[in-house]
């Protein structure tokens, strides 16, 4: 067999099977439809029904039919129906002369009007198969289950975190490290300064609209600007979080005998998993809704202040990049471009010296 | 296996996987038989998508089709034969987001009477719409969009007399075409991010005011040579444009003001960005 002809039957054959199950779907969603109409269910999208027949249905001239008429098949209308016509699959044909005091609905099918229809024309591909009501509705699930979801949504954040940390400890291992000792040796200004990064979030993008917008062609750039600052922020708070988690689990969890990176890694997992314990916790007191509030604002408190101060030795130490800032000395590169050196004379006796402090 | 069977596996895949999500889609078409001409209001609320609103000849109050997603909306069709009000459109489930992707496919076109006088009701979130109403009875018009590139024309004039257009957008592109045939006392356009763009064309039968603010964007108001200009301009850090204009007292005039048959009174408010006007032919 020729090899694109192969290919041909292949492609045809991956095909077939969802397009018969499609089909034997809809088929058997249909009859379900009418078994339950017929028993005088409500169908959502659907009048209820007085009469089903499962086939087309024809209302000849001078005939009245009291009451809604559902069909599976074509709906013909020349006489009167004194309700709604509903087809399922087929057309609803309200001829000349004919009419119709409620509504006309064809499921996937046509309404073709030359009589009178009091009520509206209504056709659609489908039934809804989604409730219509936007109301939440209430949560029927047992505890156990409610338990069980919310220790699946911490455990798969805590997951995802991991998976970040790991990422952040391999690429950029070495800003992680300048925002841990930024942490350690600048504690309360981190502390602050993350503070006043959170107050300041929000007037901070208004500003950067308006000074683009002040460029009008700059109008343009907005939405990628404030996706740009989102990512931005949420960078520096992840790199902040993790940092914070690693100083913390790092004093617990010391590997004396592991190297450095591994050091690394197992102080931050620990850290993580404390920050995460707590709300581990809450989810384990679902059933219990006063104490799940207890721990669940407990962990937000947490959370909140381990964000707070990992934004502020983020921002300190301009995510990590901007190093020795965390022993608070000048960096040495930043005093070198000061050139000339002032080697003889009263500038020199004047000379600062910071470059000679680092030196040593 | 060769290779061009796994390449077809491979396109074969999105089609599989595509047949499921498909059955979330559906098309839904309503309208209801016109039986009195007597006035109507009539309300439509759309999140995101395609809009598309004209006038039809046919007997019917209102026709609307509908793509949507069933997981994230469900359609609205409600109509009040005693207030004689309906209100159309999707109504969208709380909590669900939505991808651009999605809203592209998502559209809604909608169809309403020439024979009716009504009162219009348009409320948008992240449309492209495109409205043309020429050839309605419109009594009044509310236009209310959020991030929207809007076109709102009157290609022929409206056949009654319109109390109030009133259009609200957000962060826009919005444009509005042949204003002259709107047949409206008062035209009122607010702004927040974005480009404004009305032409006041189209058959002038009476005279027009038009307050514009827009507060970050540009704005330009594009009026033909017969008609008398009067402009009030408020700004802040904007620039204003108004070349072929005299400044008199508080305002500026265009130099055809006395003699023109029909006026147009604009009154311009902008924060950042610019105002324009400049002339037409109709």
């Amino acid at each position: 067999m020729r090899p694109h002809l192969r290919a041909l039957i292949t492609l045809l054959a991956a095909l077939l099977p969802s397009a018969l199950w499609a089909q034997s779907d809809s088929t058997r969603e249909l009859s379900r439809v009418l078994e339950r109409l017929a028993k005088g269910e409500q169908i959502q999208g659907l009048p209820p029904a007085d009469s089903v027949a499962p086939a087309g249905r024809v209302i000849p001239a001078g005939a009245t039919v009291h009451g809604t008429v559902v069909a599976r098949g074509p709906v013909d209308v020349s006489g009167t129906v004194e309700g709604s016509v509903v087809s399922l699959v087929g057309d609803v044909t309200i001829r000349s002369g004919g009419r119709v005091t409620g509504d006309a609905v064809a499921v996937a099918g046509r309404v073709v009007a030359d009589g009178r229809v009091d009520g509206e024309m209504r056709t659609m591909s489908a039934l809804p198969t989604l409730p219509q009501a936007i109301a939440p509705r209430a949560d029927t699930r047992s505890a156990l289950e409610r338990t069980v979801a919310a220790v699946q949504v911490v455990a798969g954040s805590f997951g995802v975190l991991l998976v970040i940390a790991i990422g952040v400890l391999l690429f950029a291992g070495q800003n992680l490290a300048e925002v841990v000792e930024t942490v350690e040796r600048r504690f309360s200004r981190a502390f602050w300064v993350g503070l006043a990064a959170q107050l300041l979030l929000l007037p901070g993008v208004v500003v950067l609209c308006i000074a683009l917008a002040l460029t009008l062609i700059g109008i343009l750039l907005i939405p990628f600007a404030v996706v740009a600052y989102a990512i931005a922020v949420a960078g520096l708070v992840t790199l902040g979080f993790l940092a914070v988690a690693q100083l913390i689990g790092g004093a617990l969890w010391r590997g004396r005998d592991s190297s450095e990176r591994r050091r690394a890694f197992g102080g931050l997992v620990v850290g993580v998993a404390i920050f995460f314990a707590l709300w581990f916790v809450a989810s384990l007191l679902v059933w219990a809704p006063l104490a799940a509030t207890v721990v669940r604002a407990a962990a937000v408190a947490a959370t909140w202040a381990a964000m707070t101060l990992g934004l502020g030795a983020a921002v300190l130490s301009r995510a990590g990049t901007h190093r020795r800032v965390a022993s608070g000395s000048r960096p040495v590169e930043l005093a070198a471009w000061q050139t000339p050196t002032p080697i003889t004379g009263v500038v020199a006796a004047r000379r600062p010296v910071a470059a000679a402090k680092e030196a040593r | 296996m060769n290779t061009l069977s796994l390449i077809a596996l491979t396109l074969a895949l999105p089609a599989v996987l595509g047949a499921q999500s498909e059955n979330r889609w559906r098309s839904f078409d309503v309208s209801r038989q016109l039986h009195d001409s007597m006035p109507q209001r009539i309300k439509v609320q759309y999140g995101a998508g395609r809009v598309d609103v004209r006038g039809t000849d046919d007997a019917l109050l209102y026709g609307m089709h509908l793509r949507y997603d069933e997981l994230r909306a469900s359609p609205v069709h409600r109509y009040d034969a005693e207030q004689r009000s309906t209100l159309l459109g999707l109504e969208t489930r709380g909590g669900i987001g939505r991808t651009s992707g999605e809203s592209e496919s998502a559209e809604l076109r909608l169809v309403l009477p020439r024979r009716v006088p009504l009162d219009l009701e348009l409320e948008f979130g992240g449309t492209e719409a495109m409205l043309e109403l020429g050839g309605l009875a419109l009594q009044s018009v509310r236009l209310e969009c959020g991030a929207t590139d809007a076109t709102l024309g009157f290609t022929v004039p409206n056949r009654s007399h319109m109390r109030e257009l009133d259009v609200n957008v957000g962060a826009a592109g919005f444009t509005a075409l042949h204003l002259a045939n709107a047949n409206a006392d008062l035209i009122r356009v607010r702004g927040g991010v974005g480009v404004v763009d009305l032409d006041f064309s189209g058959t002038w039968t009476r005279d027009l005011a038009v307050e514009s603010r827009v507060n970050i964007g540009k704005m330009t108001l594009r009026v033909p040579e017969d008609v008398g200009v009067r402009v009030e301009v408020q700004r802040v850090a904007a620039g204003f444009d108004h070349e072929g204009l005299v400044k008199r007292d508080d305002a500026w005039y265009s130099r055809n003001w006395d003699t023109a048959a029909h006026k147009l009174r604009i009154r311009a408010e902008t924060v950042f960005g610019g105002i324009a006007v400049e002339k037409s032919t109709r």
